[in-house]
């Protein structure tokens, strides 16, 4: 009788105890969402002269309108060749951004394939 | 007897659920504890330089516009000692980093070139690429662990 009441009472906090570890996970996963869910492929362009044309201006509306997403705003660079310009859709709200990183190449005169740096942000 | 058994229901127990709460425990850090940042890939950088293709008067003293590919540029540049293309490499990478520190070793026949700081490796990755002119360039990008006192960029 002894060892069946221990197994009872075993079984009744394993059962307590998933209850707690479930509803903790949930909990931190709810907090923890900072996927952006945003396309990294989207990002492109071209380089004429010196300066970089996006590719991905009307990827920026279209991703807020999708999200829910207030701002995004996208930095591309190409080192040697462009300064750094920004591209943003949205209002900025001033803070709770996520930010994500791309590097990726991008087409420029001549046939030249260039290395982009990407920096996205988004709230 | 009988307070044995006792005894030996409640060890039985207790085992049990330490057993069950470590289990738990760990799989629950395992999943959402102690995340590390998502730093800067070596690959992807690696796989970005090799399909680059830039004129040899974009980073050489040749008045030459034919297109090559970097990795081409890069081979000249160890072999011929030109600072230009590897001054290139380095802006590249200072940006693709982001503050991690790296190293990136370049080998083409006998000769080898190596740029930034020796680091512990957090992501690495290595390859070999045709080079026109004959033979193939080795480069070998590790890239470490920011300092800790060096706290992301997370917003404007």
């Amino acid at each position: 009788m002894g060892f069946l009441e221990a197994m009872l009472a075993m079984m009744a906090v394993v059962l307590a105890l998933t209850a707690f570890i479930g509803a903790a996970a949930l909990l931190i996963s709810a907090d923890a969402d900072t996927d952006l869910r945003f396309d990294l492929d989207k990002l492109g362009g071209e380089v004429v002269g010196d300066e970089f044309e996006p590719s991905y201006e009307d990827y920026l509306q279209e991703y807020l309108d999708v999200t829910g997403r207030v701002y995004v705003s996208v930095e591309a660079e190409v080192p040697g060749f462009c300064a750094k310009i920004t591209t943003s859709a949205g209002k900025d709200p001033g803070s709770g951004y996520t930010t994500l990183f791309r590097t990726a190449t991008v087409s420029g005169d001549g046939e030249r394939v260039l290395p982009a740096v990407f920096r996205v942000i988004a709230c | 007897m009988l307070r044995d058994e006792h005894g030996m229901t409640a060890y039985i127990d207790a085992m049990a659920f330490m057993v069950i709460l470590m289990l738990a425990l760990s799989a629950l850090s395992d999943t959402y504890g102690f995340e590390e940042e998502t730093g800067p890939n070596a690959s992807e950088a690696l796989d970005v330089i090799s399909s680059s293709k830039v004129r040899l008067s974009d980073l050489t003293d040749m008045d030459d516009d034919a297109v090559v590919y970097l990795t081409d540029v890069l081979a000249y540049s160890v072999h011929t000692g030109d600072e230009r293309p590897i001054s290139y490499l380095e802006e590249i990478l200072d940006k693709h980093c982001r503050g991690h520190p790296y190293s990136a070793k370049m080998e083409f026949g006998e000769e080898n070139k190596e740029i930034g700081s020796g680091t512990e490796v957090r992501s690495g990755a290595s390859g070999e690429f045709p080079v026109s002119s004959g033979g193939t360039i080795r480069i070998t990008l590790s890239i470490g662990q920011r300092c800790p006192s060096c706290a992301p960029r997370s917003c404007p």
